[in-house]
């Protein structure tokens, strides 16, 4: 293992893909690990993809609308706002927002739920063949899988929306909802 | 501001009701017997239900008690004692006017000073606030008076002193909106001011600073359409003192309870308006104000 940070080109095609999708978690969360902390809800209880200037004019978009998301592994339809401090060419969203309905003991509503979402169906489940063909798990269902500079992107506006797709129906709760503890 | 109903019900209902009280007070409704006691009480009911429908908006209304220990600092505290003050100096005169007791008019004549000096108080809870720049303005305290001695007029049917105070109100009214309408860019304050950008460049707003709602915003950030804003001071101008100056005319008591009624509908009208256009600064910080 090199010290030193590589280069390596994104798995899979990129033909066509001509933007750079990344996500980081939000640092605060580190602070509260392992709770659904009320406040940081507020302060973040729904993400966006920040669309740099040059995407965002070239779309025509403006506040309030949606984009579909697309890469070879699939597409997403998400939130969108503009970040002028942006390379022109890169997109980015916080992870770990999004949440499936009913997950994490949180309300089927909550915004984490409908406008919430991650890049999960963005990305390949799998990493590719090792040397001895074996492909280890790229996913992280639980707090989402993290893009960095291996994930490309093409993004066309779809107008206003009032939920990220996939949506998919609750799921059977482990956890009671808050009021029902 | 968020126009919460028991503020709007409270500071209209108690105004009318000390501007009724200061009428009768003063000697200007002659009463005696049991007309002076259903007369007084309706003064006493409308004050007391008033300042009652004040606590409502609070979390534990039996901390209402604790306002009375704030005089040196606040104006609620201040209104607090002026209108238990009022009320209790008032009471001799009431008895003497049920009773025919014959007490001096002089106790009634400082009941009515202390009846408009409560109602100023109410009002200068909102006109010293500086971070609301419409309310932050010599128009408040007018307004609030201009609208206590009206209603208490027309409730005493004073042909010519209620229609007089009615055209006063109408002036009153449109004064407070076409000056309030220029407090906040008067002020000068913008995103930059607030936040200090302003020396290094324009601000703009990239992100609300939380994605849910909070106090600040339920409380303090409250839009209000523009046209639907006009209609409602039509009918404050027009319910609240251009019809009652005529109604108050019409012969025996069925006019003066028209009057009233309307009159009251304008000043509900009025009331919360008052709250849901008034601007605080807070909402520079969610790109909410220009």
């Amino acid at each position: 293992m090199s010290p030193l940070p590589v280069w390596y080109p994104p798995y899979g095609e990129t033909e066509g893909y001509p933007v750079h999708a990344l996500t980081q978690r939000p640092m605060d969360m580190y602070h509260s690990w392992g709770s659904q902390n009320a406040w940081l809800r507020q302060i973040r209880g729904k993400n966006f993809l920040y669309l740099p200037t040059k995407i965002w004019e070239g779309g025509g978009f403006a506040p309030g609308d949606y984009a579909r998301v697309t890469s070879p592994s699939g597409e997403i339809v998400v939130p969108v706002a503009h970040m002028a401090a942006l390379n022109e060419n890169t997109v980015w969203t916080w992870n770990a927002i999004g949440k499936r309905k009913a997950a994490w003991a949180l309300d089927a509503a909550a915004p984490e739920a409908v406008e919430g979402f991650l890049l999960n169906h963005l990305i390949s489940e799998l990493l590719p063949a090792k040397g001895d063909g074996h492909r280890y798990s790229n996913s992280d269902p639980v707090t989402g899988q993290a893009a960095w500079f291996d994930l490309k992107v093409r993004i066309a506006r779809v107008g206003p929306r009032d939920h990220a797709e996939p949506a998919f129906p609750p799921m059977p709760r482990v956890v009671p909802q808050g009021s029902q503890r | 501001m968020h126009p919460a109903p028991s503020v709007i019900v409270f500071t209209v209902l108690s105004g009318i009701g000390f501007g009724f009280l200061a009428f009768v007070a003063a000697g200007l409704l002659p009463v005696s017997g049991w007309g002076a006691f259903f007369v007084w009480g309706l003064g006493y009911g409308l004050a007391v239900v008033g300042l009652g429908a004040s606590t409502f908006h609070l979390g534990n209304p039996q901390r209402a008690l604790l306002a009375f220990t704030q005089w040196r600092s606040s104006w609620l505290s201040r209104e607090a004692w002026a209108s238990v003050v009022t009320l209790l100096v008032l009471a001799p005169m009431a008895l003497s006017d049920w009773l025919g007791l014959g007490l001096p008019r002089g106790i009634g004549w400082l009941g009515a000073g202390l009846c408009l000096l409560t109602v100023a108080a109410t009002s200068m809870i909102y006109a010293q606030i500086r971070a609301v720049p419409r309310w932050n303005l010599w128009t408040t305290p007018l307004l609030f008076l201009a609208f206590a001695l009206t209603g208490g007029a027309l409730l005493a049917g004073r042909e010519v002193l209620a229609p007089l105070l009615c055209l006063g109100l109408a002036a009153a009214l449109i004064t407070t909106f076409l000056l309030g309408d220029q407090q906040f860019v008067r002020r000068g304050a913008n995103l930059g001011t607030a936040t200090g950008l302003d020396r290094i460049g324009a601000a703009s707003v990239f992100e609300l600073p939380h994605t849910g709602g909070n106090y600040l915003m339920h409380e303090m950030i409250h839009v209000v359409g523009r046209k639907h804003a006009m209609k409602l001071r039509v009918i404050a101008v027009i319910c609240g003192a251009v019809l009652p100056a005529a109604l108050v005319l019409l012969p025996g008591h069925l006019g003066i309870a028209f009057a009233v009624l309307v009159h009251l509908a304008g000043a509900f009208a009025a009331r919360w308006l008052f709250f849901a256009e008034a601007e605080h600064v807070v909402g520079l910080y969610y790109g909410a104000r220009g």
